[in-house]
């Protein structure tokens, strides 16, 4: 059995890598590909305890969680297409004004 | 191995310029977490819900908008001399007072819980969905 630790460290670099995408590209797809990476490192930290304390109560975390980011996809490019529709743009540096 | 391979996507992910080779990236890292889940011994469900919802339904989505949208790949701008003389250190800085904490505090759960307790058996995840959503 592999200890915990392992699986929090795994967890704590795909979240750091998803915090680095997240300020460093340009895309705004690519941006929310970063938020979606972000939810699942904090998945794997939700299982990881889950299975070291022997209870399955963050399992049912974890299942909350996609429910939420499945949502929260759909809703986001939603507004992502409307978004690249107005401003014929998907550089976040030229969304930078809610109103046009 | 797995954990390899889904920091592997993970840096794939940051460094393609082209938005439908970072999805390509971002379904290695889900399936090879789904594996993970499998690996730990953690309920089905789990892993079986990571590879429909986030594999199937939310990358189709995503490849969906990319081909819609036709996103190409994205211009590099300047950077910034605020960012070099400020951010950069203020990053690097804080980064090391992460891995500082993250060393010292580990040890502590170091070993493995051993023994279950007695509420991880077949049901108990279904019991516990619903005594978390309904609080009686």
């Amino acid at each position: 059995m592999v200890p915990t630790n392992y699986y929090l460290i795994l967890s704590a670099i795909l979240f750091g890598l998803g915090v680095l995408a997240f300020v460093f590209k340009r895309n705004i797809i690519t941006i929310f590909m970063a938020i979606e990476l972000m939810l699942n490192a904090v998945n794997l930290a939700f299982v990881a305890f889950s299975q070291a304390l022997g209870k399955s109560d963050g399992e049912v975390f974890v299942l909350f969680v996609i429910v939420v980011a499945a949502a929260e996809a759909a809703v986001g490019l939603g507004i992502i297409i409307l978004t690249a529709r107005n401003r014929r743009s998907l550089n976040v540096e030229n969304v930078d004004l809610l109103k046009l | 191995m797995l954990a390899a391979l889904a920091v592997l996507g993970a840096v794939s992910l940051i460094l393609q310029s082209h938005p439908i080779h970072s999805a390509l990236s971002l379904i290695l890292v889900m399936v090879s977490l789904a594996g993970l889940y499998l690996l730990m011994g953690a309920e089905l469900v789990i892993a079986a819900v990571q590879i429909i919802v986030y594999g199937g339904a939310v990358m189709v989505l995503f490849i969906f908008v990319i081909m819609l949208l036709n996103a190409g790949v994205e211009e590099r701008t300047n950077f910034s001399k605020l960012a070099a003389f400020g951010g950069v250190p203020l990053a690097l800085a804080l980064g090391c007072i992460i891995a500082a904490a993250i060393a010292r505090s580990s040890g502590h759960l170091a070993p493995p819980a051993v023994k279950r307790s007695d509420e991880f058996h077949p049901g108990a995840f279904d019991a516990a969905v619903f005594r978390i959503c309904l609080p009686v």
